[in-house]
């Protein structure tokens, strides 16, 4: 008995973990409690457990994969689907009106600026040399700002001074 | 045996022969399961509800795209304007000339002192005001050349911050001296279009630029001549990242990245105009092309 | 020679060397047609000054857009993948405990009983047949230590976030001379001419050698004071308006030579104020505010200029 149980000390402890202790001491019960004995020491988690940095890319790629975190499929009644086609139709128009509306807009611009720089020719060659000279390396101010939801907390700086650019310079 | 009556080009390099007598008929590959049943389902457009891959895409209004048809597009319009400007025509490829029969179906010769032709330069009008339409974020890291799990982070990384699926990067050459071989990931890429893509400029111009101590501003010479502008992000700058800041504890090590902004502008001076108005700083002389 | 020095700079810094023949061409013929004929042309140009405030904060939505987006955003968080809070939060960190006391959790499944609204489907803990909720744990400024609990103070960063109003007191009283109405959209900035009593653009006559955009901020400056920071778009008219003697406004068709034309300029202000230096009636105006202020062939002239918003 001594023996079985030294030898399975011996084998060390993965075979000790994937052994069932009531295949070991299958007729003996002294053997069969030994073995649970040595099972309860033998700490098997640790050989297992992975090293911390694998387990970060584990983490990492799971949250690529669509493994466990898809949603059922959605499946709309006849009614639901006409519902949401009307919608989506609606809502193209909608867009494409406004497209439309835009696209004017700029091409009645363009004739404007056109005729505007042909009736300036034909008026002061000074003035169209200047006004339709090409202005090259012409950036956006940075002080634009692209609107948000709700206004800053200065809604506008009023009280601006023209000595505002000298300060800002040094 | 009963063979095809049809005059037909030779199947070579993986293509099919095409018949070259009236009436043409072009042999399509095919193969015999996709046209079965089962697979009816994978030819729903992803833009419809029925398919499987349907994701909304206009959840939210766009303040960049509100702005950019508000306020800029008039105005580039106004700025891009040149008075009695022509279309400009492009350094073409070289025709040969016919005098050998040899000629014939001969590829044409690239221009003289390029390696290949030039765009042409159409009329700045209402038709074609620059405007951004997509961004390309790419993140090459030297390092997984040796532990393969950083291109891992790398792409995490991108898909934080943007909110995309990115894509991992291969290599594709083979220098045994550096030990590198074809199909070892390298880093990660992500191509944004529509609102993601608005949402990566505004955090990128208002949040992550203004608060970085070493970047002074886009580069003047960066550009690929055709309107495509690239800027670098530093590994500690993509630490401003909101994404990447509100859960700064995960990320011991970040990776900097290249960013291209893909613009209608014919010429690179014109996209930087139209960066400009997106709050893009500039620094460095400028140089304009002599077509332009 | 101004202007000489001006091309030869173009010339120089934009390399366009063949060019350069051309342009001293058309500088002789600028410098040889400066006759009175060309002094009494510029006595006939003016300036006009399109000087708009682009908006400060997002268009509003109309009810469809509302209803639209909505729609989407529920239907986007019925099709998104599971948030894996397992990557965000470490396992038995408080954060990790926090965040899960926040979220509500679907209903559990469990055997012998009946379900109204259909069986419980649940993988990590989210209910795979609806929409995904998400709580975000809130941390109140007296249990957060982090950033100090003195909610009275305005800088601290524990504060709750309040939004400001779109909708400002300039808004309430229809304050017309203010910048701070109607953010959502662009305003433009007229005048009253005080010996007609009519509502116009700003125009302002050349001076020698001037050009049109120089005019433009030049006499801006003159009428509303030095602190007001714009930026010019372009140095290119954006359209043109002609005039009779009458100073009614006429076709292309009808315009001769001794016609006055105003030249339009375009500008956005920045920073600063309009404040008018004679006493001048003026006011910022939405472009449906213009039409009725302006008289109607003057507004349909310069109506195709105005921004959509």
């Amino acid at each position: 008995m001594f023996r079985i149980q030294s030898s399975l000390r011996a084998m060390g402890p993965t075979l000790l973990g994937s052994a069932r202790p009531s295949v070991v001491g299958c007729n003996n019960a002294n053997v069969k409690a030994t073995a649970n004995l040595v099972l309860s020491r033998g700490k098997r988690t640790k050989a297992r457990a992975l090293a911390p940095g694998a387990q970060r890319i584990i983490n990492m790629l799971s949250v690529f994969s669509a493994h466990k975190k898809q949603p059922r499929r959605i499946k709309l009644a006849m009614e639901d689907l006409i519902r949401h086609n009307v919608v989506q139709k609606a809502w193209s128009i909608f867009m494409r009106d406004k497209k439309l509306i835009r696209t004017e807009r700029l091409k009645s611009q363009y004739k404007k600026i056109e005729e505007a720089a042909e009736e300036l020719k034909s008026l002061n060659g000074y003035l169209h040399f200047e006004a339709t000279k090409r202005e090259l390396g012409k950036r956006f101010s940075p002080e634009m700002r692209i609107p948000t939801e709700t206004p800053p907390n200065e809604i506008w700086h009023e009280d601006w001074k023209v000595t505002d650019i000298y300060a800002k310079k040094r | 045996m009963f063979k095809r009556a049809f005059h037909t080009t030779v199947p070579t390099a993986g293509k099919p022969g095409v018949s070259i007598v009236h009436p043409v008929h072009h042999t399509v590959k095919f193969k015999k399961a996709q046209v079965s049943e089962r697979y009816r389902e994978l030819l729903t457009p992803k833009s419809s509800i029925l398919s499987a891959g349907f994701r909304p895409l206009v959840v939210s209004p766009d303040r960049v795209r509100d702005h950019h048809y508000n306020t800029i597009q008039s105005d580039l319009l106004l700025i891009n304007y040149m008075h009695g400007a022509e279309d400009k025509k492009g350094i073409k490829m070289r025709e040969w000339d016919g005098s050998s029969p040899y000629h014939l179906n001969r590829a044409p010769r690239p221009p003289r002192g390029r390696s290949r032709a030039t765009k042409d330069i159409k009329v700045r009008d209402w038709s074609n005001v620059p405007e951004i339409v997509g961004v390309s974020l790419n993140c090459f890291v030297p390092e997984a050349k040796e532990v393969s799990d950083i291109a891992v982070a790398a792409k995490l990384q991108l898909q934080q911050i943007t909110g995309v699926k990115a894509r991992t990067v291969y290599s594709r050459s083979n220098v045994p001296t550096w030990r590198l071989r074809p199909g070892m990931a390298m880093g990660a890429k992500v191509h944004l279009v529509g609102r993601p893509m608005n949402q990566f400029l505004y955090t990128l111009t208002e949040i992550v630029l203004p608060r970085s101590k070493t970047f002074t501003g886009v580069s003047n010479s960066a550009g690929d001549t055709t309107g495509n502008i690239t800027v670098g992000i530093s590994a500690d700058d993509a630490r401003s990242f909101p994404e990447i800041e509100g859960n700064i504890e995960q990320w011991a090590t970040t990776f900097g990245f290249d960013i291209t902004i893909h613009t209608t502008a014919q010429v690179d001076p014109d996209a930087r105009t139209l960066l400009s108005a997106y709050g893009f700083l500039f620094k460095g002389e400028e140089k304009f092309p002599s077509r332009m | 020679m101004a202007g000489a020095s001006v091309s030869r700079r173009l010339v120089q810094s934009s390399g366009l060397k063949n060019l350069q023949t051309n342009i001293n061409n058309s500088c002789k013929r600028l410098y040889s047609t400066e006759t009175d004929g060309t002094k009494a042309s510029t006595r006939r140009i003016l300036a006009g000054l399109i000087l708009s405030r682009t908006p400060v904060v997002t268009p509003e939505l109309t009810e469809f857009e509302k209803a639209y987006y909505h729609y989407q955003d529920e239907l986007e968080r019925r099709l998104m993948w599971t948030f894996p809070s397992y990557y965000y939060f470490k396992k038995g960190s408080l954060r990790e405990r926090q965040f899960n006391a926040a979220q509500r959790g679907p209903v559990p499944r469990h055997a012998n009983i009946w379900y109204p609204k259909g069986i419980p489907d649940i993988q990590h803990n989210r209910e795979r047949r609806l929409k995904q909720e998400i709580v975000i744990p809130r941390q109140s400024a007296d249990n957060d230590g982090l950033f100090g609990n003195n909610e009275e103070s305005d800088d601290s960063l524990g504060r709750p976030i309040v939004l400001n109003s779109r909708h400002t007191e300039a808004d309430e009283i229809n304050d017309t001379t203010s910048l701070k109405r109607k953010l959502d959209r662009t305003l433009y900035l007229v005048v009253k001419e005080q010996d007609k009593n009519i509502w116009r653009f700003p125009a302002f006559s050349l001076e020698q050698k001037e050009p049109l955009h120089i005019a433009a901020e030049r006499g801006l400056r003159q009428i509303g004071g030095v602190n007001i920071n714009t930026w010019t778009v372009s140095n290119t008219p954006a359209g043109v308006t002609r005039f009779n003697e009458s100073g009614q406004v006429i076709g292309k068709e009808e315009s001769t030579d001794s016609s006055k034309r105003e030249f339009y300029i375009k500008s956005h202000i920045l920073h600063g104020k309009f404040v008018p230096q004679d006493g001048q009636d003026f006011a910022w105006l939405t472009r449906e505010e213009l039409g009725s202020k302006l008289d109607e062939p003057y507004y349909n002239s310069v109506e195709p200029l105005l921004s959509l918003n």
